[in-house]
């Protein structure tokens, strides 16, 4: 068609005005759309226009429409739209609506009318112009901008009932909190709070309240915690603590100064110990109080675990696993342990006494040259408030009297007990150990130090532990209960420090008050202590000398009644001056002199000399070298020597050592060589001793260049010590290697092994100890085979522990003759003793694995053979190679075994995609094998297999068949009671037929019938189970599950495997039903209930009820 | 003339081109690589990210749980082999537990245990293979699990495709499904996770076409298609989606769901990891990745995935398309 070149310009313009108009194009009735990309932490958008028609508002995204009161909100008179859901970065929303095509304005303000000529002086006028001020700036009612948080949670509330059991509310609360409180202030916070009845076993016991809090708050220069905590100061050398605590901490740093606060609840009370290694033994470790009593509880996360000085990292694939609950610390084969170990624990112990609450505050500023410090510091009991026991008159009035020195309450309880009176002496009445509840008295005693009581531990009998009368001064208990004292503890500490050039001084000190009893001002006068630091250093170029060096002249003075809340010395630091273990080395008065060269950034040269006085007498000298080098000949070389005295009769003392280490990094391997040469001198009973220690390793270790980490390494050692009367020697071999794969692809392999074989040369005994790790993978791609095989193999110890049984009479104890719980009709009573003795184990844990998956068609897809072996044991001896895969027979025949347990099992699962032949099969074996309790054995051996077919002939019907069979044995050996063997065989078939024409209904009905016979028994035991289960909706609302089944039983009662209490055999009854209804969108209301009805016996009514609100 | 034309025919596409660089309804979202977790893993099985975005990993390989801040650095780890407390035999699954505990799946020794937020052992949520549980449910065999903001626990039964539901103390609630092909049924069970609201989302590996009716032409071949059915609070089931893979068995599949509703699922055997909206259209899709196993959304939007193939953890975060895409 030809257009007239008149026209041409018309229809140009007509065409640019008709085109489609971008999607915010405005149309005449006044309705727009905006298109928003949401950002993260703004809920609120503004659109732009304002006084938009009530429910004219569209809003969608790309997947779906947003439904208004559900997905957002807007405001239509301030075109606000604000988002109730979750922000969703990045994604765009389309907000179509209709307004005012020309709204007026939101606010109007009175004008005065003032003549054109006259003077326009608002300043001038009373009641002049207002100065706007930040709190009207801002729309009132919109949120500041940069504020928005998102609160989630859940709220459940519920109430168990039962025939056996008493109502019982439970309730758990779980909220987070997250997002912006102004620009740049972020929050982000948890609570929870719940009741549980978990325990590590699995099995229900005492509720525990599980109530933890944390907020999180975070600005570029403000950070601030409320909750579960940790709490770090450093500065310093006087005032550093760290604690885990439940309270506030804030800090705000900025380039010229750093504050920062804290208040809290202790958790617990700080404690060190320091203790050479258990040759071969990798733990448990037990924790214990400053007291050394056991059964304490670690706050979780205080731990600091060195070795040998380096510090480790919790976690079994790490350097240690450590038990808070049990306060026990077991190292990881990454980590073996000798005789030679030394392993410093810091941590805290749940708090026992009293409430303890600490308050902390710490500031620094730096202007120029000078950095300026305070710290102060307070960590008290609260004495009002005392955990598990209650003061009375008489308490109170011993604590007052007592001032730092143990005080002790009345010990004694005339009634039932565990002690009675026995007379040893003409005049001496003590209290001897009659039996649990045996007694006419109940008797306390308290620890009150090693040759100040008359009484000694003695064994743990039925988890109590008991004592026993030494005599006068012979023991560490005494009969009284020990009183605790709450204590307080001040300290503050001022630091300085000025630097010119390359000269540079340090200043600190600090106040220590700390009273043992704040109930007493006895003994109050020696409270406070004081300690001060002084370093002057001097470093940079000096002239002819390459590099940089430096020197330092310090001095440090602690008084002896100084206490600081950590240790001021490192652990086992005693040893460079030859003092023995837990020698004081925090209260000494102290001058160093120390010195370093750095030639270049990969060496460096240190020595000291140094001169300590000890409040225990000693006075010494210390001289030190420290080469290192990290190139890739690296090395490391240390040279210590000191000689003291602690007397004018005991001279002599000191160490010589000399250690080092050669590094060469090539490639494609490292070898590495090491060697230490030790004599220390420390005081002993007979004036001094000697130890001598000589080492010397080699090990290979794979380079850079090699994909694969290889190790191998040898070490020798020699230990001795001598002294004027006797002397001991031992020497040790040890050897490991170590392969680890790199991690991914279709083979792996990591192995470590560890042997190490120690021969005391004294007493002519031989140790060998073992440690290896295993890990074998194997996927061979395009097979579909997969196999892995896994080993841990560790030296660990546990408690020796017997069982006794005392026939109480017939029907009036609760365990027969064996041990077992039968309830009500038992003759016997259990005790269990457990040991302060330890006694060593290997314990070996595998678990092997293959399989074959295959089939590739929509019925055989996904099938699969797979044979399982998972074994673990602990060995009363050495490690023995037919641990790593334990045969059954050994589990149940080998005496050395305190347990052992092997499960094996072969499934096969065949074209589980069939619409009518879908099957599955399964061969179980499970042994286990407990000689763990002196006198007592007892094994049980249990073998099934089944065999599963499953069709789903039409959408709407599924059917089930399966068909199993059993056999199980146990047997119990008794020293007391003799032998018990039973063996039950089982045969028995299931079919499920279930009916689901939508997902509105289910409907199932299954028939069970099962035989048992006991080993000897001529007539089965015959069960046939049947019953309906139906699940239907409740509208749209709801919905509800019945489950309902009834047992025929013929022949002779059933029995269990090992006598019991719960009954055995299936119900006469059984049922269960649950509704659940939504109340609201969000909450829903569920009721359940079920029943268990047997012959003769009461029926089994169990319920709950809960609401559970999601926000 | 032609320039005339040229310019006619310019502003013609003015508006076209326009409206291209503005997004559409449908359009999909880009995934980005951001973190990579190596340091102590070897197969990493279960991923899940806490409050203060804290990553922690379960290791079926070493046996263990590791934990890393939100920064990447590793912080610390627990467990071993073996069926003590504290002890683990190829562990898998783990959950968020209300919000700040940690629910996890041991599963060889079959039972899902309970740590708080320092990695410390609460208890043993279900010992399914304990005397109790096995008399009422007879075998389990759990193939994964979930947890809701309110300590509730889901554990996903393959043996007998139901879902068990345990509060959270632990006490054994309800079953869901059971073996069907219908909605609120389950055939091949394989993956669980927690919805928004108290609900939750199933996938089932393998759905086998339906036959033909009396008088329809047989049906040509399908392709191998996984389920995911999206079920309330009560158990009810609200809608199904698929997803055209083929699932061999649990040990290919994840599921993870966001805030928002978004649902990713993850393919071992073919690498891949999908995000679609809450009603099941696509959004967005990675591959290339070697055995995902594991998947879990952080608070700020991001998907962490746990390739078990490669020893590492891998987030991902998703955003609009550009043009140049």
């Amino acid at each position: 068609m030809r257009i007239a070149p008149a026209m041409r310009p018309t229809l140009l313009l007509v065409l640019v005005l008709a085109r489609p108009g971008p999607a915010r194009a405005d149309d005449p009735s006044g309705r727009t759309t905006s298109i928003l990309v949401q950002r993260s932490s703004q809920v609120v958008y503004r659109l732009g226009r304002t006084f938009l028609f009530a429910g004219s508002d569209s809003v969608w995204s790309s997947s779906r429409p947003w439904v208004r009161g559900q997905d957002y909100a807007l405001d239509p008179l301030r075109g606000d739209l604000r988002l109730l859901r979750t922000v969703t970065p990045g994604e765009t929303l389309w907000v179509a609506a209709a307004g005012l095509v020309a709204p007026p304005a939101l606010e109007y303000a009175r004008q005065r009318y003032r003549p054109a000529d006259a003077p326009v002086d608002s300043a001038a006028r009373p009641g002049g112009a207002p100065t706007p001020r930040p709190v009207t700036q801002r729309e009132p009612t919109v949120a500041p901008a940069g504020s928005q948080l998102a609160v989630t949670g859940n709220k459940t509330i519920a109430v168990e009932f039962g025939s056996q059991q008493d109502a019982a509310l439970r309730q758990s609360l779980d909220l987070s909190v997250s997002g912006a409180v102004a620009p740049g202030l972020t929050l982000n916070g948890v609570l929870t709070d719940r009741d549980t009845p978990l325990s590590a076993q699995g099995a229900s016991q005492d509720l525990q309240s599980i109530d933890r809090v944390l907020v999180e708050l975070r600005s570029e220069r403000l950070s601030a915690a409320f909750g579960d905590v940790p709490v770090t100061l450093g500065r310093g050398e006087f005032a550093r603590l760290e604690r885990r605590v439940q309270g506030v901490r804030a800090a705000w740093r900025d380039p010229g100064s750093a504050f920062e606060v804290a208040a809290a609840s202790a958790q617990g009370e700080y404690h060190r110990i320091t203790l050479r290694g258990t040759e071969g033994l990798q733990g448990p470790y037990l924790l214990t109080d400053r007291d050394g009593a056991l059964g304490v509880t670690v706050v979780a996360g205080s731990e600091q675990v060195t070795l040998d000085g380096e510090r480790l990292t919790r976690g079994e694939a790490a350097d240690y696993a450590i038990d808070y609950e049990r306060a026990r610390l077991t190292f990881s084969n990454r980590r073996p342990i000798t005789a030679a170990s030394r392993i410093t624990i810091e941590y805290q112990y749940a708090v026992t006494r009293f409430k303890r609450a600490l308050a902390a505050a710490s500031g620094e500023l730096r202007r120029g040259a000078w950095t300026l410090g305070v710290a102060a510091l307070r960590e008290a009991d609260d004495r009002g408030r005392p955990l598990d026991l209650v003061f009375d008159a008489t308490d109170r009035a011993s604590l007052e009297l007592a001032g730092d020195s143990l005080a002790l309450g009345a010990g004694v309880t005339p009634g039932v007990g565990d002690y009675d009176t026995l007379r040893v002496a003409p005049d001496t009445l003590v209290f001897a150990f009659a039996g649990i509840d045996s007694g006419a008295f109940a008797v306390r005693f308290a620890r009150v130090g090693p040759g100040l009581g008359d009484y000694a531990d003695s064994a743990f009998v039925d988890g109590r532990a008991t004592f026993r009368w030494v005599g006068p001064g012979r023991g560490a208990y005494r009969v009284g209960r020990a009183l605790p004292r709450p204590e307080a503890h001040d300290l503050v500490a001022l630091t300085a420090s000025a630097g010119r050039g390359a000269l540079r001084l340090d200043l600190e000190g600090a106040l220590s008050r700390r009273d043992l009893n704040t109930f007493s001002s006895r003994d109050d006068a020696d409270a406070v202590g004081g300690a001060g630091r002084l370093a002057l250093s001097l470093e940079g170029r000096a002239p002819g000398v390459p590099g940089t060096a430096g020197v330092t002249l310090s001095a440090r003075q602690v008084e002896r009644r100084f206490q600081s809340l950590s240790r001021l010395s490192a652990a086992f630091a005693e040893e460079d001056w030859g003092l023995p273990a837990g020698s004081d080395l925090d209260h000494t008065r102290r001058g160093d002199v120390a010195g370093f060269w750095r030639p270049d950034a990969r060496r460096e040269l240190r020595g000291d000399v140094a001169r300590l006085d000890s409040p225990e007498g000693y006075t010494g000298w210390r001289r030190r070298l420290q080469w290192s080098d990290t190139g890739p000949l690296a090395s490391r070389l240390s040279w210590v020597d000191a000689d003291g005295a602690l007397s004018d009769t005991v001279t002599g003392l000191g160490r010589e050592r000399v250690s080092g280490e050669v590094r060469w990094t090539l490639a494609r391997v490292i070898p590495v060589l090491r060697g230490d040469w030790d004599r220390l001198r420390t005081p002993s009973a007979s004036g001094r001793a000697e130890a001598r220690g000589e080492e010397a390793a080699f090990e290979l270790q794979s380079g850079a260049s090699v994909p694969w980490r290889l190790g191998a390494g040898v070490l020798w050692r020699r230990d001795a010590t001598v002294t004027a009367a006797s002397r001991t020697a031992s020497r040790a071999f040890a050897w490991r290697s170590a392969i680890e794969s790199p991690a991914g692809g279709p083979w792996g392999a990591t192995v470590l092994l560890q042997r190490r074989i120690t021969r005391d040369e004294t007493a002519g005994s031989r140790r060998g100890t073992d440690l290896a790790t295993l890990r074998l993978r194997a996927e061979p791609p395009r097979t579909g085979l997969t196999g892995s095989y896994d080993a841990e193999v560790t030296g660990e110890a546990e408690n020796r522990r017997a069982r006794t049984l005392v026939f109480v009479g017939n029907g009036l104890g609760s365990y027969d003759a064996f041990g077992n719980f039968v309830g009500t009709g038992g003759a016997y009573d259990l005790v269990l003793t457990v040991s302060p003795e330890f006694e060593r184990l290997t314990r070996v844990a595998s678990s092997a694995r293959a399989a074959w998956r295959f089939g590739s068609s929509e019925a055989w897809r996904g099938s699969r053979v797979e044979f399982v072996k998972d074994d673990e044991s602990r060995r009363r001896g050495a490690l023995r190679v037919a641990d790593g895969m334990l045969s059954t027979g050994a589990a149940l025949d080998d005496p050395d075994f305190a347990r052992a347990s092997v499960t094996q099992r072969l499934e096969a699962d065949l074209a589980p995609g069939s619409r009518s032949h879908a099957l599955r099969a399964r061969l179980e074996r499970r042994v286990q094998a407990d000689r763990s309790f002196e006198g007592f054995a007892q094994t049980t051996d249990v073998r099934s297999g089944t065999l599963r077919w499953r069709a789903r002939p039409t959408p709407a019907w599924s059917i089930e068949g399966e068909g199993r069979a059993q056999w199980q044995q146990a047997e119990q050996a008794a020293t007391s009671a003799g032998r018990f063997a039973r063996t039950i065989t089982e045969q028995g078939a299931q079919l499920v037929a279930a009916w689901q024409p939508g997902s509105a209904l289910r409907a199932a009905w299954t028939v069970d019938a099962g035989w048992a016979r006991p080993d000897g028994a001529t007539v089965s035991t015959r069960t046939l189970r049947l019953g309906p289960d139906v699940g239907f909706s409740l509208g749209a609302r709801g919905r509800s599950e019945l489950a309902l089944r009834r047992a025929f039983l013929t022949g002779p009662a059933a029995v269990s495997l090992l006598p019991s209490a719960d009954p055995a055999g299936a119900p006469r009854w059984e049922g269960s039903v649950r509704t659940d209804v939504r109340m609201h969108t969000t909450t829903v209301i569920g009721i359940s209930a079920s029943v268990r009805e047997r012959p003769g016996r009461a029926a089994v009514v169990q319920g709950r009820a809960e609401v559970r609100a999601f926000f | 003339m032609r320039v005339r034309t040229l310019a006619l025919v310019s502003l013609l596409l003015l508006p076209a081109a326009h409206a291209a660089a503005e997004p559409l309804p449908g359009d999909s979202l880009r995934a980005t690589p951001r973190d990579t977790l190596t340091t102590r893993l070897r197969r990493p099985a279960g991923v899940a990210v806490d409050a203060f975005g804290r990553i922690t990993v379960a290791d079926e390989e070493v046996h263990a749980l590791q934990r890393f801040g939100a920064d990447g650095t590793w912080l610390d780890g627990v467990g071993a082999l073996g069926s003590e407390p504290a002890q683990f035999r190829r562990p898998g699954g783990i959950a968020v537990l209300g919000s700040l505990g940690l629910a996890v799946l041991d599963r060889d020794n079959r039972r899902v245990v309970a740590y708080d937020q320092h990695l410390r052992l609460i208890g043993v949520i279900a010992d399914l293979a304990g005397d109790a549980l096995s008399a009422t449910l007879g075998r389990v065999d759990p193939v994964a699990i979930t947890a809701d903001a309110g300590g509730a626990v889901r554990v996903a039964d393959g043996d007998r495709d139901r879902v068990l539901q345990f509060d959270f103390a632990g006490g054994l609630v309800s079953e869901v499904g059971g073996f069907g092909g219908r909605a609120g049924a389950f055939d091949g069970l394989a993956a669980l996770a927690a919805a928004p609201g108290g609900g939750w989302v199933t996938l089932e590996r393998a759905i086998r076409p339906r036959r033909a009716r009396r008088g329809e032409p047989a049906p040509g071949p399908v392709a191998p298609r996984a389920r995911l059915q999206w079920l309330d609070a009560e158990g009810r089931a609200r809608s199904t989606a698929w997803v055209t893979w083929a699932l061999a068995d649990e040990r290919e599949a994840a599921l993870a769901v966001d805030a928002q509703g978004r649902v990713a699922v993850a393919n071992g055997a073919s690498g891949e990891v999908r995000l679609l909206s809450a009603d099941g259209r696509p959004l967005a899709a990675i591959a290339g990745l070697r055995q995902p196993s594991a998947l879990a959304f952080g608070g700020d939007g991001a998907l962490w995935v746990a390739e078990t193939g490669a020893g590492r953890v891998r987030s991902f975060t998703f955003g609009p398309r550009s043009a140049g895409d």
